[in-house]
């Protein structure tokens, strides 16, 4: 068998780091997910710090325009690809299998492999910080700025490899949870029976996997136009830079809505535990879910409103993005009705998804205001758009991580997040939020461009921007109690499998599950099958208990941990690698990625063990 | 000895990785798609020649392209073997169509060659650009399809391919046709109708 | 209890395989006859061609997938799962290809008014080769002299008005360059033959301090300072010896178009 698997013999145990490299389990690859999320959510922290150090004085020479430049690009393209994606995915991860009663995804060692070129990919982009050489042209780096010899240095490399290779691990994970969806549910839960955020990650893991590919491409043409001497986005040899804006943004949309998708998902799983009710209009949750994801791709164009492409194109994206507020709407009335006459309780839980509606209807308000394409001619480009992006991608995306964080925590640890600090992260969060962004509404229209790195008193937006500034240090404090708070759960006591009485299959097992998830797996009659299985006991007078541990856990197969994902996730860094420094490292990179494969391939999928 | 497959639960009764692969087919539909709206895009806007009439030769990437199609008929036949328990079968179909794919690829590469020494390069002109681009990865992804396919030869030739494994030669079969009903796309646009562009199109309307 | 089906639900047999395999080569075929110049249909059809190739494309894609790839006879959400990506790229390329075309803006004529008109070249291929210089020829050794050269820029564009200017060996040449763009600053640099680029781009490293010239660059014979939008000047230089040069504007990204042939005989 060593000779087959590999000149190592195939890990065996979940102990120590080695057992953290090479697990498969579902629930450690969440959490890998999670704890990667939040330090570069410290990083992306930090980087917009520095931004509103700048910013909060006129004519402040804190820093230079050209590091200035850099840290706005490094602070979006971390919070985008490295804080939110990662977050998503790391409740996919947890959430999914559990909601639908299985034991584990589709295929746990590409589960695994997702995660390490993903973390790859994102040291790949960090390591411009080490050489120097950092990417400068914002966040969806507009060619032809990003071609050479406008950007000379090797910042832009370094942004579109790093981009290629976390593109491809979002691509395989989502591959997975596509088909862990469609075909690992429990016996009896047909489509209509999923917990809305199993709906929301299946629509999501769609859009990644068809809306990757699309700037998967235009970084390739990118990266050879700086590099091979092609003239894509090169106007004087007929190359259009508006393509590169076309093909970034046609991944660009559906981007954002992979972004918000799983934080609606969330919401929707703790708006009907703490309203006491069922969620309301379920079959509205999810049908309007389904068309923003397919609505999502007729309307890229309202990002390039002021571009030139004509009345009738900017017509025609206008209605159609004003369309697409429809069925947001829909859900936000769907939730208000789930709320309506409940029996609210305001646990930190709670409160974030509530703060999740409020500020994330403001956001849509500025949206649908940049909708209309001759109203947004006043707006591209100042920091009314930054105040709509953070109120979506902050009060709304992130907001729901944190509902969600506070929300399954007790699954995951088996402790409870401290109530009182979670209530103090809320309202710091909540307050700094809104004084660090809203200001940014009047400061847009009044006519303060993005990406400047400072400004003149005449303007009179000083005092506006150090509100701003002042906001920035709430938020600081918000995350150092965040921080605070899942430090000193080390300490706090055990709660039961159910603290919160909610409706999920993942409820139903214990906290933190065993590795097999499920001793039985469950029989759905319907939608919230935890909450019949509960009624039912409760009606018969026998409420269920904690449930209770497997006399032999070994009885169930599971998948053996394996050394071949995070293997073949170095040799695909390395191709990567080699692109930016020698090419024979990238065929060293590709050699090591096929001996991968062909070791992975040739691994059974659970390692026969000696009870056979 | 062939590891059998025993029969997982699965919610709809299908293979979960017969699903990847289409999912997977699906997305590389956007990939090409992409690469194939930046040469539609790109026709008649190049500076400088070599134009397409310059350079495309029709009579012999109609060969290439035969050559490609006997390569699927070979795939099919591989998977056939496979079902059938024909060691033999199997090891000689899937030789055939890496040895079909190879020639392809030889095609390819003598194709790339001339139309480097006439002029046609990556930084020429767009036509240059998009051509290689294009042509070149779907290259590529024929280039893994006959490692695949020899990786997979070599496991027959042990004895480990056969009706227990047919899912695994019907995943390769599926990326292999993929990647031929790709060049079929390429084949009409890029030659075609687009072979015969010659100097800027004017755009409609004048 | 759903498991796993066996995959032969129904095969089509090898007699029908190879069949669909001679369809797709006659299929190839007719393509194949139908642009062939010798045949000659392709002139009897005009511009119909292309949706009779899109069509009999579209026949050889849908049997590859239907039979070779099974989609025909396994369960339909396959079909569906492929479809779904495949109309999504349709559409959005569609929807690109509308954009594009559809724009009036400045950069799609752009590559035709400044592309080289496409020439028949069976015919003249003999004609198009460069010319040889005069051989020995004229030697009427002219006296040397101060000569004066205009030369000004095509509006905004990134283009000379002239593609050649011609000096004798030894000559005082004073190029005026008028420079009538209301956004672009240029120069004028002169070369030896065939390094523009690579001038151009040591001069960009150079940077604007420069004029976008490296110093002390042996490649460069002369070259005028940045010449701002409306402004003129001059550069002044004595004339090498016999030869062809270049003219360039070194202004990163204009080096591509903005340039010519400098003579001198």
């Amino acid at each position: 068998m060593a000779a087959i698997t590999g000149v190592l013999a195939r890990p065996t145990s979940y102990a120590g780091i080695w057992g953290w490299m090479t697990t498969v389990d579902h629930k450690r690859i969440a959490v890998l997910y999670g704890v990667t999320a939040v330090i570069f959510l410290l990083i992306g922290g930090v980087e917009a710090g520095f931004l509103r150090m700048q910013l909060a004085s006129a004519d402040n020479d804190f820093m230079g325009p050209a590091r200035f430049n850099q840290l706005f690009t490094m602070h979006a393209t971390t919070m985008i690809f490295m804080v939110i994606m990662p977050l998503s995915v790391s409740f996919f991860n947890f959430v999914v299998p559990l909601a639908i009663g299985a034991r584990d995804v589709a295929f746990p060692r590409l589960n695994a492999l997702s995660y390490w070129i993903f973390l790859f990919g994102a040291l790949i982009m960090h390591m411009s910080f080490l050489v120097g050489q950092v990417p400068d042209a914002g966040w969806f780096s507009y060619a032809n700025l990003t071609e050479k010899p406008f950007s000379i240095d090797r910042g832009l490399d370094y942004w579109a490899i790093g981009l290629l290779v976390m593109g491809a691990a979002s691509v395989a994970g989502a591959l997975n949870f596509v088909v862990t969806i469609i075909n690992m549910r429990a016996p009896g839960m047909s489509m209509m029976r999923m917990p809305v955020f199993v709906w929301m990650t299946l629509i999501t893991s769609i859009l990644l996997v068809l809306a990757f590919p699309v700037i998967t491409v235009g970084l390739i043409e990118l990266t050879m136009d700086r590099n091979f001497g092609t003239h894509f986005f090169i106007p004087a040899e007929g190359g259009d830079p508006i393509l590169w804006q076309h093909l970034f943004w046609v991944f660009g949309h559906p981007e954002v809505y992979i972004l918000i998708l799983p934080a609606m998902g969330i919401v929707s799983e703790i708006f009907p535990v703490f309203s006491g009710k069922p969620l309301f209009g379920y079959p509205f949750i999810v049908f309007s879910g389904i068309v923003i994801g397919i609505m999502g791709w007729a309307v890229w164009s309202h990002h390039m409103f002021t571009v030139g492409l004509g009345p009738v194109a900017n017509s025609v994206f206008t209605i159609t993005t004003m369309l697409i507020a429809v069925p947001t709407g829909v859900k936000i009335f769907n939730w208000i009705g789930t709320l309506w006459r409940g029996a609210i309780e305001f646990t930190t839980a709670m409160m974030f998804a509530l703060g999740f509606i409020a500020l994330f209807i403001i956001g849509g308000l500025s949206g649908i205001s940049h909708a209309i394409s001759p109203s947004d001619f006043q707006q591209q480009d100042t920091y009314y758009i930054v105040a709509h992006i953070h109120y979506v991608l902050f009060g709304g995306s992130i907001f729901g991580a944190f509902a969600g964080l506070y929300y399954w925590y007790p699954k995951l640890t088996g402790k409870m997040l401290d109530e009182t600090l979670g209530k103090l992260n809320f309202w710091l969060m909540f307050i700094g939020m809104n004084l660090t962004f809203f200001p940014m509404h009047f400061l847009g229209l009044n006519g303060m461009p993005r990406r400047i790195y400072t400004y003149t008193a005449e303007f009179g937006w000083e005092n506006l921007n150090r509100l701003a500034s002042l906001g920035y240090i709430v938020l600081f404090f918000a995350f150092l109690v965040f921080i605070y708070n899942l430090w000193q759960t080390r300490n706090s006591r055990r709660v039961s499998h159910d603290p919160w009485d909610a409706l999920g299959l993942e409820w139903s097992i214990a906290s933190p599950p065993p590795a097999y998830n499920f001793a039985e797996i469950p029989q759905v009659e319907g939608l919230d099958q935890y909450w019949i299985m509960k009624e039912r006991a409760r009606a018969a007078g026998t409420p269920l208990t904690e449930p209770e541990a497997l006399v032999d856990p070994s009885s169930i197969h599971m998948p053996s941990p394996s050394y071949w994902p995070i293997f073949t996730a170095v040799g695909v860094a390395l191709i990567g690698g080699g692109l930016l420094s020698h090419y024979a490292i990238s065929f060293l990179g590709g050699a090591i990625a096929m001996i991968g494969v062909i070791g992975w391939g040739n691994e059974p999928a659970a390692a026969p063990s000696e009870h056979h | 000895m062939a590891h059998a497959v025993e029969p997982e639960y699965t919610t709809t009764g299908l293979s979960h990785r017969k699903m990847l692969m289409w999912v997977f087919l699906g997305s590389d539909c956007l990939f090409f798609g992409a690469l194939i709206a930046t040469y539609m895009v790109y026709r008649g806007q190049s500076l400088v020649g070599p134009y397409p009439i310059d350079i495309i030769s029709v009579p012999v990437t109609t060969i290439s392209t035969f050559v490609l199609l006997m390569s699927s008929f070979a795939m099919v036949q591989a998977l056939a073997a496979t079902n059938a328990d024909n060691k033999r079968g199997i090891v000689g179909w899937l030789l055939a169509t890496a040895f079909l794919g190879a020639i392809f690829i030889g095609f390819q590469v003598f194709e790339f060659n001339s139309f480097k020494n006439e002029g046609l390069t990556l930084g020429g002109n767009l036509f240059g650009a998009s051509f290689f681009t294009l042509t070149g990865f779907h290259g590529a992804h024929v280039t893994l399809g006959i490692i695949w396919l020899l990786a997979m030869a070599i496991m027959a030739a042990k004895g480990r391919v056969g009706p227990k494994t047919a899912l695994d030669v019907e995943l390769l079969g599926l990326y292999w046709h993929f990647v031929d009903i790709v060049w079929i796309v390429i084949f009409t646009l890029l030659y075609l109708i687009g072979g015969f562009d010659a100097g800027p199109l004017v755009p409609p309307g004048g | 209890m759903a498991h796993e089906t066996q995959q032969d639900i129904h095969h089509p047999s090898t007699k029908q395989y190879v069949l669909i395999a001679i369809i797709l080569f006659a299929i190839t075929i007719v393509e194949f006859l139908l642009i062939w110049d010798r045949v000659g249909i392709q002139d009897d059809l005009g511009s119909a061609k292309i949706p009779l190739l899109v069509g009999l494309s579209v026949v050889k894609f849908y049997i590859v997938i239907m039979f070779y790839m099974h989609l025909r006879f396994d369960d339909k959400i396959f079909t569906r799962i492929f479809i779904a990506g495949l109309a999504l790229a349709f559409l959005v390329g569609v929807a690109l290809l509308g954009l594009f075309t559809g724009l009036n803006g400045d950069q799609r004529s752009y590559a035709l008014d400044r592309a080289i008109p496409y020439v028949e070249h069976a015919e003249t291929e003999k004609a198009e080769e460069t010319t040889t210089p005069a051989a020995g020829g004229t030697t009427e050794t002219a006296a040397p002299g101060p000569i004066t050269l205009t030369i000004s820029a095509v509006g905004d564009s990134l283009a000379f008005d002239t593609s050649d200017i011609t000096a004798s060996p030894g000559d005082e040449v004073t190029i005026t360059f008028i420079n009538p763009s209301t956004a672009n600053t240029h120069n004028i640099v002169i070369v030896e033959d065939g390094t523009k680029d690579a001038v151009a781009t040591d001069g960009t490293v150079a940077g604007q301090d420069n004029n976008w010239v490296k110093p002390g660059d042996s490649r460069v014979i002369a070259n005028s300072v940045l010449i701002g939008p409306g402004d003129s000047g001059e550069v002044t230089f004595t004339a090498p010896a016999s030869g062809t040069y270049q003219f360039v504007c070194t202004f990163p990204g204009h080096n591509f178009t903005m340039f010519g042939d400098f003579v001198v005989n």
